[in-house]
């Protein structure tokens, strides 16, 4: 080849990229346009319309009138309020004890932040009655009578649920501040409790909203914890779940929904203006190490310890009553709650795991090809495309299922994907899609431009630096995309609970409808099941990330 | 300033160390400032220097020896009881406090009244050229502005001595040169003794009174920039300061015995001649000793490589007057210049 040729390749290679974009962006964004925007846009169609089509507020004047609604949604509002208070501090606490403390056990804190992770939404519940219920344990040792279903019962289960979630989104904004503050500051004559003022304070402040919108709203629009233990304190959730499953109200299932798209919007609104606000740091930044300080770190420990023993003590327990001859009463070790009352028994596990490994691969794959196409996209196309992609966020999963339901129950697509387990499939991984989207875009960031540049240079095509170049040093985070989409699934209850069928029922739902129909030690018995799944799940997550984490950092060296 | 406060902020080291992990980092290190005096600690990344700098500042604790400022021991006062100012690298400021709450940060810990700190802010950030800028925040300034902040936020507190460390590795090429003359001319006129962490021999050479050179975890060498350049001690500060060409003891025997002069009296492998290679005179001859082999243009002198019995030598020469690769020539060696140093 002459050296006029060879010149000539690079414009070559620029006209070559745009049918690969286009092939990369299409399915994605087809995908969010089917599964998000359109059951969106229906129910909040449909909550404006009566039965005859027409325009109207009358859905809404209805439940203004309802003194039922209105007494959940002012419910809801003191729950979520008394739950983010309580989470917030408590996850605060926990936070700075990992970030700023030199206590020991930090491995063992992070396990126990992880329990309600990986378990499904109303284990905390099930905890808590095995625990303080009418037949739980305290009373069987005590004889006290604590009335457990309502307001602090609820509140109790949610802020389980809930700290953890502060505690991750508080550790990134502690993590990411320097050390060279702290010396700064200690220099120029600060006290340890100014620094805290000064520096600690500030630097989490947005991640603190940040926090408690997050909380707020998974609070208010989850009804796992809800139905198990909220008793006769009623809550939008549980309303809507009556409306819709109870008396196949859709129209006023999609009104209060739209009304719980409320909070979720605000959280996404705050979470944009927290992101621009957040201090940037440059790379390099040191970790700080916090000096020797017992009175401190014992102080610390105390309150961590206070604020993690609800967590572990209410997984544990239902792990253990799940084995118990008959809670609370005889502790003697047997499987039989492993026998299920369930006509499909174990099956539904078997669907989740299905459902949950498809969520992830295609979920993997779509946000990869979305993530990697965004990054040629530039003005209004790419904030399009990021708000589409964000806005399953601020969705409630609750709202999402009601809308597929909406969506899917009559219309062209509901032949093939009413009763399929892939409207599961998608109705889990749209859930999931902002979260799933943000790890990617960033994990795509750690691809060094300059071997790319280098490798366009040497004359390679767009696929072939995609594979040689970006896949991987894009492993560790497709690894922890994957497995992040796979446990949501294995645990989530909120969206699919309205789409799950007699014939196709999943893991997390089975748990609700045993405990439901009383069989509450069958219940523990199939989450724990549900939590060993994806505990494995999690062990997997950490050994293909940390290998693949490793290929990166040692071809780092050569970069 | 008078002398009573001159002599009561004399920083003395004296046979330093410390360990980390039982892993060694600084070995028996001793170093004495003088009134006012801008020492900087010179040396390649990962030698202790920066370790030094925090234990002086109270950031890190010693595992042995003792850092005094004038006469008292540092030992078990914490670093916010020191009264030092310190400047890093990067990440200096507060960024959640504007410039003004920055510089005026020290004094109000210290219960300086409004008035007070708002008009020592005003002074301070009229003398590092940074007035008219006291309501932003860090994120607004660029790097070279960030670290003017910086150094008047370590001066508001009149600190008794003023840690830099690694200030203008952050910043790009022509910023560093202007702020690095700039805190000289600060640093001149305030006359704060002042300690400075870098690995740039221009920056140290340029603004410190004294340098010392460190090399895994040892000061090697404390001297004005001029001893250190000239009089190279050992034969890592000869190859980190400045080019050099070091010929062992039987080399110089055999084809420039007139350097053995300046030799001292030790076995043949302890001591190295090290040149300069300005001290070094080329002249094309046919029937030289010496073939050239490389030149490379710098602009005001070409540095011309020339092999020299198996050794290659450095030599500076007017650009104008260089020989052509290839030309051979003979050397001369300026018995002068030539430094002995210890390998």
């Amino acid at each position: 080849m002459s050296a006029a040729a060879w010149s000539l390749a690079p414009v070559r290679r620029e006209r070559a990229w745009r049918p690969v974009f286009i092939a990369l962006a299409t399915l994605p964004v087809l995908g969010l346009a089917v599964f998000v925007a359109w059951p969106l846009a229906l129910i909040v169609l449909r909550s404006f319309t009566g039965d005859d089509h027409a325009w109207t507020f009358a859905r809404y004047a209805t439940l203004l009138a309802s003194p039922r609604v209105l007494q959940a949604g002012w419910h809801s509002l003191a729950m979520g309020v008394t739950v983010t208070a309580i989470s917030v501090s408590a996850g605060f606490v926990v936070a700075f004890a990992l970030h700023r403390s030199r206590l020991r056990g930090k491995a063992a804190m992070r396990f126990v932040l992880l329990l309600p992770i990986l378990s499904p939404s109303l284990v905390q519940a099930l905890g808590i009655i095995f625990l303080l219920g009418r037949a739980g344990l305290v009373h069987q040792l005590t004889g006290w009578n604590i009335d457990l279903y309502g307001f602090w019962g609820l509140v109790f289960a949610n802020a389980c649920y809930g700290l953890p979630q502060v505690v991750l989104i508080v550790s990134s904004s502690l993590e990411r501040t320097d050390r060279r503050y702290y010396d700064g500051a200690e220099v120029l004559g600060a006290s340890r409790w100014r620094q805290f003022l000064d520096i600690t304070l500030p630097q989490c402040r947005y991640a603190l909203v940040a926090a408690a919108f997050v909380v707020f709203t998974v609070t208010v629009t989850d009804f796992g914890n809800a139905i198990v233990i909220g008793g006769r304190y009623r809550v939008l959730a549980t309303e809507i779940y009556a409306e819709v499953a109870g008396q196949l109200d859709f129209g006023m299932g999609a009104a209060i929904g739209t009304v719980l798209l409320l909070p979720a919007v605000l959280s996404i609104a705050v979470e944009r203006v927290v992101a621009r606000r957040r201090v940037r740091t440059a790379d390099g930044a040191m970790v700080v190490q916090p000096p020797r300080n017992l009175a401190r770190d014992t102080a610390l420990g105390l309150m961590a310890f206070a604020a993690l023993l609800p967590i572990l003590a209410t997984t544990a327990i239902v792990v253990y009553a799940s084995f118990a001859r008959l809670w609370p009463y005889k502790l003697g070790m047997t499987l039989a709650n492993y026998h299920v009352n369930l006509a499909d028994g174990f099956a539904p596990i078997v669907t989740s795991l299905e459902v949950s490994l498809l969520a992830a691969f295609v979920g993997t794959a779509l946000l990869f090809s979305l993530a990697l196409a965004q990054r040629r996209m530039r003005g209004s196309l790419a904030a399009a495309c990021s708000f589409l992609a964000l806005l399953p966020a601020a969705v409630p999963g609750l709202v999402l299922g009601i809308g597929y339901l909406v969506a899917f129950n009559d219309g062209p697509l509901s032949g093939w994907l009413y009763g399929s387990i892939a409207i599961l499939v998608a109705c889990n991984f749209y859930h999931y899609h902002a979260q799933g989207y943000l790890a990617m875009v960033s994990g795509l960031r750690n691809v060094p431009a300059a071997l790319e540049e280098a490798v366009d240079c040497l004359g390679a095509g767009t696929v072939r630096r995609i594979g040689e170049v970006v896949l991987p040093y894009a492993a560790p985070t497709l690894a922890s995309v994957f497995f992040f989409l796979f446990m949501r699934s294995m645990v989530t209850l909120s969206g699919v609970v309205f789409l799950v069928t007699p014939a196709l029922n999943l893991a997390a739902v089975a748990v609700m409808q045993l405990d439901m129909n009383g069989s509450v030690s069958q219940a523990a018995a199939y989450a724990t099941c549900v939590m060993v799944v994806t505990g494995l799940a999690v062990a997997a997550m950490r050994l293909a990330a940390a290998r693949a984490s490793m290929m990166v950092k040692r071809s780092r060296h050569v970069a | 300033m008078d002398a009573v406060h001159a002599d009561a902020t004399r920083l003395s080291v004296d046979s330093l160390g410390k360990s980390f992990d039982g892993v060694p980092v600084l070995h028996d290190i001793s170093l004495h400032a003088q009134a006012g005096e801008f020492i900087c600690l010179l040396g390649p990344s990962g030698c202790g220097k920066t370790t030094l700098l925090r234990i002086i500042a109270g950031l890190e604790d010693a595992s042995s020896g003792t850092v005094r400022l004038g006469g008292r021991d540092l030992a078990g006062v914490p670093a916010r009881e020191r009264g030092f100012g310190i400047v890093f690298q990067s990440y200096s400021l507060f960024p959640t406090m504007t410039v003004a709450q920055n510089v005026g940060y020290g004094m109000r810990i210290r219960g300086a009244s409004g008035q007070a700190v708002s008009s020592r802010v005003d002074e301070l950030l009229g003398m590092t050229g940074m007035a008219g800028h006291a309501g932003r925040l860090p994120w607004q300034l660029s790097g070279g502005q960030q670290q003017r902040v910086a150094m008047a936020r370590a001066l508001a507190v009149n600190p008794s001595v003023l840690l830099l460390d690694e200030p203008f590795s952050a910043l790009d090429a022509r910023v560093r040169v202007q702020l690095r003359g700039e805190v000289h001319a600060l640093q001149r006129r305030l006359r704060v003794p002042t300690l400075m962490v870098t690995h740039d021999q221009e920056e140290a050479l340029v603004l410190a009174d004294r340098v010392a050179c460190m090399n895994e975890g040892r000061i090697e060498q404390v001297g004005t920039p001029r001893e250190i350049y000239a009089r190279p001690r050992t034969r890592f500060v000869a190859s980190f300061i400045g080019a050099s060409t070091l010929l062992d003891t039987a080399f110089v025997r055999g084809y420039a015995p007139a350097l053995l002069e300046g030799r001292p009296s030790g076995a043949e492998n302890a001591f190295e001649a090290c040149v300069r290679p300005e001290d070094v005179r080329l002249d094309v001859d046919p029937s030289g000793d010496a073939r050239v082999v490389d030149i490379q243009f710098l602009g005001s002198v070409a540095r011309v490589t020339a092999q020299w019995h198996g050794k290659l030598l450095l030599v500076d020469m007017h650009p104008s007057r260089t020989p052509a690769p290839g030309d051979m020539a003979s050397v001369w060696v300026d018995p002068s210049h030539c430094t002995w140093v210890t390998t």
